[in-house]
């Protein structure tokens, strides 16, 4: 049983009430199920309890039309930190040319200290979450900014640690206060650290990381990874995005190698890069797609089907969108598609991802 | 004790006060002590900053970039050219790079793009031997092209090629002094070298091989210089804010001052001072 100990397992359990409810009508109406008044006045007034506790506690939907509205509450809250990013970012640089340099400091490094307390502040006050959002995204930008600023005052050379500084604040605030928008920052600037430091130990200069797609592998894999072994109690949605993030971050730099082979480390022909990533390609999906049927981790059942068909598609596209008419090429692309939707529906009756359990 | 509501903001605290401490820290070991070099540049050597997208009612900020060169090679060199006549294969090999692949090799083109750059120290000269075989390199073309253009005088691609050389030199006339003229794995190994510290400066750089398309000649690229940005501090705003032409994209040229750069132990420029 659900406790509804976070906001998330408290909507789920909110949900499922309005489910239980909507199925006891029906099944009343049918006459299969009749309780008697008693019962029913116990159990609506247990929901009731339970509903308004959960919507005192979490600030949850308690139904369908607070749910839409939520979801436009959710736009309205991510649209609004990025502009307020913005805004904070360009009047750091109206202002700081006009500043001696204490003063400079003392609003870069206050600006950050003092937005995160403010966040911790809101955080406490607002069970929404949507103010808290966006008071976070306003500390990150703030701190991107306090160390950015002063490496430009100071002249300083440029260090693949400030995104470990950026990260651990950016998580600090993701798993405080339960944001999905900070973890991917967390995770993005993590993961850019992890990138520089494997140029680095393999002889490349961390600034030229990006230039070497493979650098990208044992990051990606390390953030994949970080779904299964850090544990989420308290944040059961957080996991789907390391998996997401850190397959992209693998595939991705694949997909590149296998049409650029002159862009990768092994010391192969570009023509035999490319085959290899290819086969990589194929392969690395076909498997996410495994790993995510086995574990019941839908994400990763949707980010390998989704980079399959990529890879498909672009791999047909360099066989035979020079050699075939458009009308046929496209056409064999929309019998592929049907294709695909004739396996999956397959797969979905079979109930491979019954179990699916989000973590 | 700390109270339990505030305890959950020291992680996060902590981290901003740590990395700007760090930050903080480093600026100032760097200005500690005495410059590793000191160069006095004029408006030549140094242009403002792309702004970008930024106007001034948008960025207030000042920076300033030193412009750098290199010697001449053979017909070309100079502002803007990579490819220095002494990064030579022998230098790359000093540098740490295998260069073992022969470079008229038809894949060697392919091979040696595939090598990514190597940090390194790079020593930059401020009006000494690469200017002057510059100057050289342009007085001896001048010199054959009038000699060439006496003996036709009516030949018309000589007298473009005299206007043009022309041109070069007028552009010379105010070009930067500041060249690139040597690269090492260690700074100490430089400095040894290149001594005179009001002369030459150790910046930090990266390298990287090249095979010319056409020549089939192996070479160091300088792939990029460190710090060349350098902030102007608001006590100095008003000199460089004189005369100043007012650009809303691009780059504006400075008005004639001579500026004094310092490079600190971290090996991290900054303006010391500026006068008109």
């Amino acid at each position: 049983m659900m406790n509804g100990s976070t906001k998330s397992e408290a909507q789920e359990r909110a949900d499922a009430i309005r489910v239980f409810q909507a199925e006891l009508t029906r099944l009343e109406d049918d006459r299969v199920l009749s309780l008697t008044e008693e019962q029913k006045r116990a159990l609506a007034s247990y929901h009731s309890k339970l509903l308004s506790s959960y919507a005192k506690t979490y600030d949850i939907d308690t139904n369908v039309g607070a749910k839409q509205l939520s979801l436009g509450m959710r736009i309205a809250s991510f649209l609004g930190a990025l502009a307020l990013s913005a805004s904070i970012f360009f009047l750091f640089y109206q202002i700081w040319g006009r500043l001696d340099t204490p003063v400079q400091l003392v609003v870069l490094v206050g600006s950050a200290l003092a937005s995160f307390a403010g966040t911790m502040v809101i955080h406490e006050r607002d069970s929404s979450g949507y103010f808290t959002n966006l008071a976070a995204m306003v500390t990150f930008v703030c701190f991107v900014i306090d160390l950015s600023m002063l490496g430009q005052i100071f002249n300083l050379t440029p260090t693949d640690g400030a995104f470990v500084a950026w990260g651990a604040l950016a998580m600090i605030l993701a798993y405080r206060c339960d944001l999905r928008l900070l973890l991917v920052a967390g995770i993005v600037c993590l993961f850019a650290f992890a990138t520089a430091r494997v140029a680095t130990y393999s002889g490349i200069y961390w600034m030229n990381a990006a230039e070497y797609p493979e650098n990208f592998f044992i990051p990606g894999i390390l953030v994949f990874a970080a779904s299964s072994f850090i544990s989420h109690e308290r944040h059961p949605s957080f996991p789907s995005i390391y998996r997401v993030y850190g397959a992209i971050a693998v595939l991705v730099p694949v997909l590149i190698l296998s049409h650029w082979g002159a862009g990768s480390r092994l010391d192969w022909k570009p023509d035999t890069v490319q085959v290899f990533y290819e086969i990589a390609g194929f392969t690395l999906s076909a498997a996410l797609i495994w790993l995510g049927v086995r574990r019941g981790w839908k994400d990763a059942v949707n980010t390998g089907l989704t980079s399959f068909v990529v890879f498909l598609y672009a791999k047909l596209f360099s066989w035979w969108w020079d050699s075939m008419p458009k009308s046929l090429f496209f056409f064999v692309l929309a019998l592929i598609a049907l294709l695909i939707l004739v396996v999956l529906r397959r797969v979905r009756r079979a109930g491979f991802l019954a179990g699916e359990s989000g973590t | 004790m700390i109270p339990d509501r505030y305890r959950s903001l020291l992680p996060g605290l902590g981290i901003i006060a740590l990395a700007n401490g760090v930050a903080i820290g480093n600026a100032v070991y760097n200005r500690s002590g005495e410059p590793t070099s000191t160069l006095v540049v004029s408006d030549r050597e140094t242009r403002t900053s792309m702004r970008w997208s930024f106007d001034e009612h948008d960025n207030s900020g000042l920076t300033i970039e030193l412009v750098w060169c290199t010697a001449p090679r053979e017909s070309s060199g100079g502002c803007g050219d990579r490819r220095p006549a002494w990064a030579t294969s022998a230098k790359l090999v000093e540098l740490g790079f295998h260069v073992d692949v022969d470079p008229r090799r038809s894949d060697a083109l392919e091979h040696y793009n595939r090598i990514a750059p190597r940090p390194v120290f790079l020593a930059m000269e401020l009006g000494g031997e690469g200017y002057e075989q510059h100057v050289e390199q342009l007085r001896e073309r001048a010199r054959l092209d009038s000699v060439a253009l006496a003996e036709h005088p009516d030949s018309a691609a000589l007298i473009r090629e005299a206007r043009d050389v022309q041109r070069s030199r007028d552009q010379f006339e105010r070009s930067s002094r500041l060249y690139i003229i040597d690269a090492a794995r260690d700074a100490s190994e430089l400095r040894a070298k290149y001594s005179d510290r009001s002369k030459y400066a150790i910046v930090r750089g990266t390298i990287r091989p090249r095979v010319d398309y056409q020549s089939k000649i192996l070479r160091g690229e300088i792939a990029d210089v460190q710090g060349l940005t350098l902030n102007v501090p608001h006590a100095l705003r008003p000199l460089f804010d004189r005369q100043r032409p007012r650009g809303r994209y691009g780059i504006d040229t400075l008005p004639s001052m001579a500026i004094t750069v310092a490079w600190g132990r971290r090996f991290e420029p900054y303006i010391v001072s500026a006068k008109e």
